[in-house]
């Protein structure tokens, strides 16, 4: 008897706290809207080109890549254009291809398509250093100062997710494929959190997955029901030729946000609330298309508009 | 094409399957051609200005280029090893470009894709020295005849497509191109045909 009423009772504070406190994905939402609070970028000025990655400081200063313009561009919380550094080339600092972008609390890394390593810049975006990778970098997310983690882009060994120092010391790694299951079909985006496991959204794949910072599967979602990629022949290999999600990311409140891609109902716009634990919640439209899904440390959500002409900053609002 | 441009480009496919490949090539591209000339009354009487460098013999060049080879490498390479060979003073004066790209299926009214396009290539323009101007296909005309990539055609004033390259260029075509376009005597079409004056 005196078993079951404890047992009942670190139920109940279990539950409670659960409800309480923030980010650990029990808060029970039905409807989630978005408010835009910022535009950069419009058809008339210089701002942005074609943007490809977004990052936001602890202060909310905002860093974008720009594949047009080859730069890293730093814009301020209203959105006017601070610094912008890089150029076309292969020196320190410079692009060819810029694609990914993420920040620390001090630094920015960003990531050149053809390039096996992370470029380093400090928040005036001043080139710091390169950290040296094993492979081609499919996806980035910085893990702190000193650590990122990659998804490595490889023929040999697909399928790894790799956490490194900034000396480009492997310090652990994540093999989340089972088998070779053809060109592409290992790509991800993916996004850690404060626990040290990952959520990882397949973009080729019907399936979003977490794994434990120990490398176990912890949970694998279907969103599209089983929906699969149509390949396409180019040459002599077959490459699947839609994507089922584009990018994901954590809100501030405990919830995996799931950008859909070209399979989704509003293809690259619908986006899938999840909580903790894998549980569909709901479903919101971003107005434009987007390649990608930001969110900062003050929980504004970032997305593309205007074919990259553009970046949005919204407020999330939940129901 | 003149005998000799034949006759060089025959030497470069040496075996059956590749002269039945340069078959289908040429067929493909006499095909665009032809679509080209059907819709060239249409085109010179709407969206694009007739350029030419003068001269009973001038010849003006429009590169086709499908907004989403900006984000190819191997078909922006071809793309900015031409822009390079070519003179600051040539791409001003003979060279028009044309930005095709995917419109909504309702159309493009409000103008917002024509001028997102052109923004993108305002940027990639400067960031490669690029001299040459372009023109947003609004219109959709290109559509059908660029299946992406890069195309250039060589026009003459008399309003004949003298040739049409598909990037990348075969071995000898970047030096026939700019040659034209710089200058001296080509045979194109079984004419001999000479720019009015060298072109630095």
């Amino acid at each position: 008897m005196n078993g079951s009423r404890w047992t009942i009772g670190f139920a109940l504070l279990w539950a409670a706290m659960g409800a309480a406190q923030p980010g650990i994905g029990r808060e029970i939402i039905s409807k989630i809207t978005i408010e835009e609070v910022l535009s950069i970028g419009a058809l008339d000025d210089e701002a942005l080109f074609q943007w490809t990655g977004v990052a936001a400081d602890p202060d909310g200063f905002i860093y974008v890549l720009d594949a047009m313009d080859y730069s890293l561009k730093k814009f301020d919380l209203r959105g006017a254009l601070v610094k912008k550094t890089g150029g076309r080339g292969q020196g320190p600092g410079e692009f060819m291809i810029p694609r990914l972008l993420d920040a620390s609390p001090n630094f920015i890394f960003a990531t050149d398509q053809n390039v096996a390593g992370v470029y380093v810049f400090d928040r005036e975006l001043n080139y710091r250093k390169k950290i040296l990778c094993p492979s081609l970098i499919a996806h980035l997310k910085a893990l702190g100062d000193d650590r990122v983690a990659v998804a490595a882009m490889s023929f040999q060994a697909p399928g790894k997710i790799l956490v490194l120092n900034d000396d480009g010391k492997v310090l652990s790694e994540i093999a989340y494929l089972d088998g070779n299951p053809g060109i592409l079909m290992d790509s991800i985006s993916f996004i850690p959190d404060a626990a040290g496991s990952f959520y990882l959204a397949f973009l080729f794949q019907d399936r979003i997955e977490k794994w434990s910072s120990d490398g176990k599967r912890v949970w694998s979602r279907s969103l599209l029901g089983g929906k699969k990629s149509v390949t396409k022949k180019i040459s002599s290999f077959s490459l699947p030729g839609e994507t089922c999600f584009k990018d994901i990311a954590l809100d501030r409140r405990g919830h995996v946000l799931v950008l859909g891609g070209h399979l989704s109902e509003a293809p690259s716009r619908t986006v899938f609330v999840l909580d903790l634990q894998g549980d569909l919640l709901t479903t919101f439209v971003l107005p434009d298309t987007s390649h990608c899904l930001y969110v900062d440390r003050r929980n504004y959500l970032y997305a593309r508009a205007n074919d990259g002409v553009t970046l949005k900053k919204y407020r999330i609002l939940y129901e | 094409m003149s005998e000799k441009i034949i006759a060089r480009r025959k030497s470069s496919f040496p075996n059956a399957v590749d002269r039945l490949r340069r078959n289908a090539a040429q067929y493909f591209l006499l095909r665009r051609a032809v679509v080209l000339l059907l819709i060239w009354p249409c085109l010179l009487s709407t969206t694009l200005p007739a350029r030419s460098a003068g001269g009973e013999a001038g010849i003006c060049c429009w590169i086709l280029i499908d907004i989403e080879s900006f984000f190819c490498a191997p078909c922006l390479e071809p793309f900015l090893a031409l822009c390079r060979a070519l003179p600051a003073r040539v791409q001003e004066e003979k060279i028009q470009g044309i930005l095709v790209y995917e419109t909504p299926a309702g159309g493009d009214r409000s103008g917002l894709r024509s001028g997102i396009v052109l923004k993108k290539w305002r940027a990639f323009r400067k960031a490669h020295g690029i001299r040459f101007p372009a023109a947003a296909d609004a219109g959709r005309f290109f559509r059908g005849l660029l299946n992406g990539g890069i195309v250039v055609l060589l026009v003459h004033e008399e309003r004949n497509v003298l040739a049409c390259y598909p990037l990348p260029l075969q071995p000898g075509q970047l030096e026939e191109i700019v040659g034209i376009l710089t200058g001296g005597a080509f045979e194109i079409a079984g004419r001999t045909i000479a720019s009015p004056r060298p072109m630095d």
